[in-house]
């Protein structure tokens, strides 16, 4: 009951920041809209841009002739009824692009997370147990790499390294951009269930094409990854140093426990709250689309989506973009703190 | 009054102004101190003040001009003349790199120090006033932080025109909330502290309790902050011109130099030209995390006394 009351408050607080992203993204609308404001949100394509006459049409139907107050309640009645304006870089309604885009930053999203996870616990482990060893400095400049690296650089190095070079050596080498082979997409042409590439040729029993996505995405998710195994990596090491100082390990090591099962089933357990909550927020930013891994892998995002259409000045694939980002940062958190209080059973919704 | 009264006037000013940022001066000497044996965050400190000397430096270090051309010696690899190669349009590498320094190192400097002062005017009055002030201003920077970041400077830097001046207010938009958050959690924190009672008991006012008390008690973490902040806004501002917003066509900037070399024969075997600046990027944003990250170990009250 508790818990019901307190997400039921969570999503009353949520309301007005999501009123605040849509004042900013109607007020972007006519700031950015080039010299035909807000209407640009509805055209379809460069002609109709200028042609006064579909632009009227649009105007009226969108009652944008009307004052700016009146405007905005339309648009968020828009909103509502999921008109969300029209998508030129998508070439498709706004919320028809965001579905289909959705699944490619999922899938990458997902896998970049597994990877931090597993080799950001791992590294964040072992520094804490030897700390202050060589291990120990090494993981910590290795961390401190991962949060100052350009992740279009790496990128870039990446696919000059493992597909450039292997490829001039004659060596097997990784696809350097895209979600799947274009020749194994043609020959063995996916049934779309979810959109997810990886599960639906998985369920359609599809083998090439997912051996060809699995290939196509090694090179994206572990650029992605490398910075969040670093922010996973100090988090780790640091919850752990604290959890090792705690009496119940004290309690754990006199009671004759071997340093293996003191570290691993009880500091650990203890130690990964922390972690578990980083994680999540991590997973909730890398499913707003990750801008420059996206554009340099050319990887259908939304991220690359949400980047051409700023460069074309493609307004309503701006304004639907922020708003889907707003909605999962939202989500995630409720998520997030929800989990929290499942792992640590002493948190009280209040 | 003769000269030397007022020169003892002065000395006795600055006396009085020595005893009373003495214990400030022995924090600071005692944090030298710690962080003399933090091998990582003196190298870090070593790296960032020689980038900081490079930037000040180019002009007189770089055999050539930020937008020297030769068409004549185009895209060659690394030789003895042209250390780290030349670019597609035949720019020297090395010296672009030298140059960028001035533009990147600057440009995160002024964004972090600017966000700083607004992120310090917001966070003061939000949780100094606190009531409806602080819900509104803290709603607003709720706001801000739900917006995508790059989506809001580009959008910005669209707004206003793509150019470097324009990208920087576009990186001060999107960081300010974050400092408002974190001054406005600094100020609840010190305000019911006695030393703030004290003050407030004495008669002073609002603003000097803030600017005199509050903030140079509260001035590590910040510090530490925006140590931190140069380093992830210069990979912002790289990003972004890597994308294709911020600095104009030819400007020697790390981000756009990367950019160029990737669209003129990177993945062809042309490595240099992408990899010199992407170097630079990490060399520098890493000395910065290095030495924020040093001062934050250094600042932990656990480890402290």
């Amino acid at each position: 009951m508790k818990l019901r009351v307190y997400v039921m408050r969570r999503l009353i607080l949520a309301i007005p920041v999501l009123f605040g992203v849509s004042v900013l993204t109607f007020t972007l609308s006519h700031i950015v809209g080039g010299p035909i404001g807000a209407v640009a949100a509805y055209v379809r394509n460069e002609q109709q841009l200028h042609n006064p006459v579909v632009l009227d049409i649009l105007i009226k139907q969108h009652h944008l002739d009307r004052p700016l107050h009146e405007q905005y309640y339309y648009y968020l009645v828009e909103l509502l009824h999921g008109d969300w304006g029209y998508s030129r870089t998508g070439r498709q309604p706004v919320l028809d692009a965001i579905k289909q885009y959705f699944p490619a930053t999922f899938e990458l999203a997902l896998f970049a997370t597994i990877i931090s996870l597993v080799a950001g616990v791992i590294l964040g482990v072992v520094s804490a147990v030897k700390k202050d060893k060589p291990v120990d400095h090494a993981t910590r400049l290795l961390s401190l790499t991962g949060v100052s690296m350009p992740v279009f650089w790496l990128s870039l190095i990446l696919q000059y390294v493992f597909y450039y070079s292997l490829r001039i050596s004659k060596l097997p080498y990784l696809p350097s951009s895209g979600r799947v082979d274009i020749f194994v997409a043609i020959d063995h042409p996916l049934q779309t269930i979810t959109g997810l590439y990886m599960l639906d040729s998985l369920l359609t029993g599809n083998l090439p094409f997912l051996l060809s996505s699995i290939h196509h995405i090694i090179l994206p998710s572990i650029a992605l990854s490398f910075i969040h195994i670093a922010m996973i990596a100090r988090i780790m090491r640091s919850s752990m140093l604290e959890a090792m100082r705690q009496d119940y390990i004290t309690l754990a090591r006199s009671k004759g426990l071997s340093e293996r099962v003191v570290i691993y089933r009880h500091a650990l357990k203890n130690a990964a709250i922390p972690t578990v909550t980083s994680t999540g927020l991590m997973f909730g930013a890398l499913l707003c689309g990750a801008t420059l891994t996206e554009t340099v892998f050319a990887w259908p995002g939304l991220g690359k989506w949400a980047t051409e259409a700023i460069l074309t000045t493609d307004i309503a694939t701006v304004m639907g973009f922020a708003l889907i980002v707003a909605v999962i940062y939202l989500t995630v958190n409720l998520v997030v703190d929800l989990v929290y209080g499942f792992f640590d059973p002493r948190i009280r919704y209040g | 009054m003769t000269s030397k009264m007022i020169n003892n006037t002065i000395r006795n000013r600055y006396g009085k102004w020595r005893e009373s940022i003495e214990p400030r001066l022995k924090e600071f000497r005692y944090t030298l101190h710690l962080l003399k044996r933090s091998p990582l965050a003196i190298a870090g400190m070593l790296i960032a003040a020689m980038m900081v000397f490079l930037a000040l430096a180019a002009p007189w270090i770089a055999p050539y001009g930020p937008e020297e051309r030769n068409w004549h010696a185009t895209k060659l690899p690394p030789s003895l003349e042209h250390p780290f190669g030349t670019d597609s349009m035949g720019g020297d590498v090395f010296s672009r790199v030298l140059w960028g320094a001035r533009v990147d190192l600057g440009l995160a400097v002024t964004v972090v120090t600017l966000d700083l002062l607004f992120g310090l005017i917001i966070g003061g009055v939000s949780g100094y006033v606190g009531g409806k002030w602080d819900e509104i201003l803290m709603r607003v920077t709720d706001t801000f932080l739900a917006f995508p970041g790059l989506i809001l400077a580009m959008a910005v830097c669209i707004a206003l025109g793509k150019n470097l001046t324009n990208i920087m207010i576009g990186l001060m938009v999107v960081w300010w909330p974050s400092y408002a958050r974190l001054i406005r959690g600094q100020i609840l924190g010190e305000r019911e502290k006695l030393y703030v009672k004290a003050a407030r008991a004495a008669g002073a006012s609002n603003m000097r309790i803030i600017f005199r008390h509050i903030v140079p008690n509260s001035i590590y973490p910040l510090l530490v902050t925006a140590t931190l902040d140069i380093g992830s806004v210069i990979l912002t501002a790289a990003g972004l011109s890597f994308i294709g917003f911020g600095a104009e066509a030819g400007v020697a900037e790390w981000g756009l130099m990367i950019s160029d070399g990737r669209a003129y024969g990177f993945l062809q075997g042309s490595w240099w030209m992408v990899v010199f600046p992407g170097l630079a990027i990490l060399i520098t944003s890493l000395a910065f995390n290095l030495v924020g990250d040093g001062l934050r170990d250094v600042l932990d009250p656990r480890l402290r006394r």
